[in-house]
């Protein structure tokens, strides 16, 4: 019996210590699927043209949505797996309980976002310096200043912890019934065409409701609400399950 | 198919190939490479560094001077009002920046004729108006046209037109310009909502575009092809 007590602190310090050294392969994926979506971006997104009368016109688009949407596909796979029994052993080889387990997978996973977003953004500048070499006429259409930078990446920032939230949660349902999570993925996907489908439903509301805010704070106090609840969700799942199977 | 998409698929392929190769451990070939986390954390603030390194790069080398500015609703109002300002006659309403250029021609025969010499319609809208002049004299301005793509101006839209004028004949010809090649780059939503940017104002085309008003006298007889579309002003 040790006669050292534990704080907490100490515990989620040493976990997410041990998960950003032994998870390497997160992010070796991260480095790779961000390269991925450079040359996927290179491409475009679009282009038209217009023959005109004495000369014709060719546009091509460029944007940094697919960049952005490898980071939160490489956050949302990852946060899923963390609920995973795999990871789950792991993190019960230390002495730890539930409660610190949760806290060091929300710590990891926020420093994931963190990354992911710091990374995104980056990337976007070598999209940029790729076209401004081979387009003479480049036109940035929507530059942003410093402060409306920072003010973006904080959103950007607040956008990808709800992906993990939301990954986390759907896999702790997962992890705790196969059937119920089969069930939720399913209810997912038909919520998702049913707001596909028709503009202005109900389930679209709660999509606006976050997504159409142009205030930064009233933004990050919904954003900061809908992940807490998700990590709350995520909580009362897996308060109770077994630490081995 | 592009070049760069054949790449991106041969790095998928390799990639998945070399991730099998490591993760299999009764592989019978051996691991390319492994990292361990010093080698991998080494390899993010590398990949980071250099991330910061393009970010330096792109500030220094992107343009202090746009060679495209965004156009002023005001502008396009005015593009789009002179239409019907100078189908009802009033020219001298018509802001006098707009006018790209001036004719007056003394007329020697009593018929002028008026030539088409594009392979489709009139590149310009041609306005005619008849008025009462004894001196034979054919007056005519040419409007500026405005040709925006995505709120910006395309330069030098008016180099696409050319005029041709003899003693008793306008011909109106197409010039053949290099082409316009644009590419736009934007931060996607989530860097716009904040901005109020929300709608796509991207993919947008329209064109206002240029007018000829010519002030023939009423003791001319205009001759102009059957297949030319203009408006007969009523001063």
């Amino acid at each position: 019996m040790s006669l050292n007590e534990v704080s907490l602190i100490d515990v989620v310090r040493k976990q997410v210590h041990f998960k950003w050294k032994s998870y390497t392969g997160i992010f070796q994926s991260l480095l790779i699927l961000q390269i991925l979506g450079l040359f996927i971006s290179t491409l475009g997104e679009g282009s038209m043209s217009e023959p005109g009368y004495g000369r014709s016109i060719s546009v091509q688009y460029y944007s940094s949505s697919i960049l952005v949407g490898m980071t939160a596909m490489w956050l949302f796979i990852n946060s899923m797996l963390l609920t995973t029994s795999a990871y789950r052993e792991d993190d019960f080889t230390f002495v730890s309980t539930r409660w610190s387990r949760l806290l060091a997978n929300f710590t990891f996973i926020i420093s994931l976002a963190l990354l992911g977003t710091v990374t995104s953004f980056l990337s976007m500048n070598v999209l940029k310096v790729y076209l401004f070499i081979k387009n003479d006429e480049l036109i940035l259409t929507n530059s942003l200043t410093f402060f409306e930078t920072i003010s973006s990446l904080v959103v950007l920032l607040s956008y990808l912890i709800l992906i993990c939230a939301a990954a986390y949660t759907i896999g702790s349902i997962i992890q705790r019934n196969k059937w119920v999570g089969f069930g939720l993925s399913m209810l997912l996907i038909v919520l998702g065409a049913i707001s596909v489908d028709y503009e202005g439903t109900p389930i679209n509301f709660l999509i606006y409701f976050i997504m159409f805010d142009s205030s930064l704070m009233l933004l990050l106090f919904k954003l900061s609400l809908a992940n807490g609840f998700l990590f709350f969700i995520s909580w009362m799942v897996s308060d109770n399950q077994e630490v081995r199977v | 198919m592009n070049v760069i998409a054949v790449f991106a698929l041969i790095l998928i392929v390799t990639m998945n190939v070399a991730i099998r190769i490591m993760k299999n451990k009764n592989s019978s070939r051996n691991a390319i490479f492994k990292l361990n986390s010093t080698s991998t954390k080494w390899l993010l603030i590398g990949y980071v560094a250099i991330l910061g390194v393009f970010t330096i790069v792109a500030a220094c080398i992107s343009p202090k001077d746009p060679s495209y500015e965004k156009v002023a609703a005001e502008k396009i109002e005015q593009f789009v009002d002179f239409y019907p300002t100078l189908s009802q006659g009033n020219e001298e309403e018509v802001p006098a920046h707009l006018v790209e250029g001036k004719w007056s021609k003394k007329l020697v025969s009593n018929t002028f004729k008026i030539v088409n010499d594009n392979s489709y319609s009139l590149p310009l809208t041609l306005f005619v108006e008849r008025v009462e002049n004894t001196d034979g004299i054919m007056e005519a301005s040419l409007y500026k046209g405005l040709d925006i793509i995505n709120d910006y101006e395309v330069r030098d839209y008016m180099e696409d037109i050319e005029l041709e004028w003899t003693d008793d004949k306008l011909t109106i010809k197409e010039k053949k310009n290099p082409p316009i090649s644009l590419s736009f780059f934007h931060y996607d939503y989530l860097f716009k909502q904040l901005k109020e940017e929300r709608a796509n104002t991207l993919k947008h085309m329209s064109s206002h575009g240029p007018a000829l008003y010519i002030k023939v006298p009423k003791s001319v007889a205009l001759d102009i092809d059957e297949n030319t579309v203009y408006v007969i002003v009523e001063s």
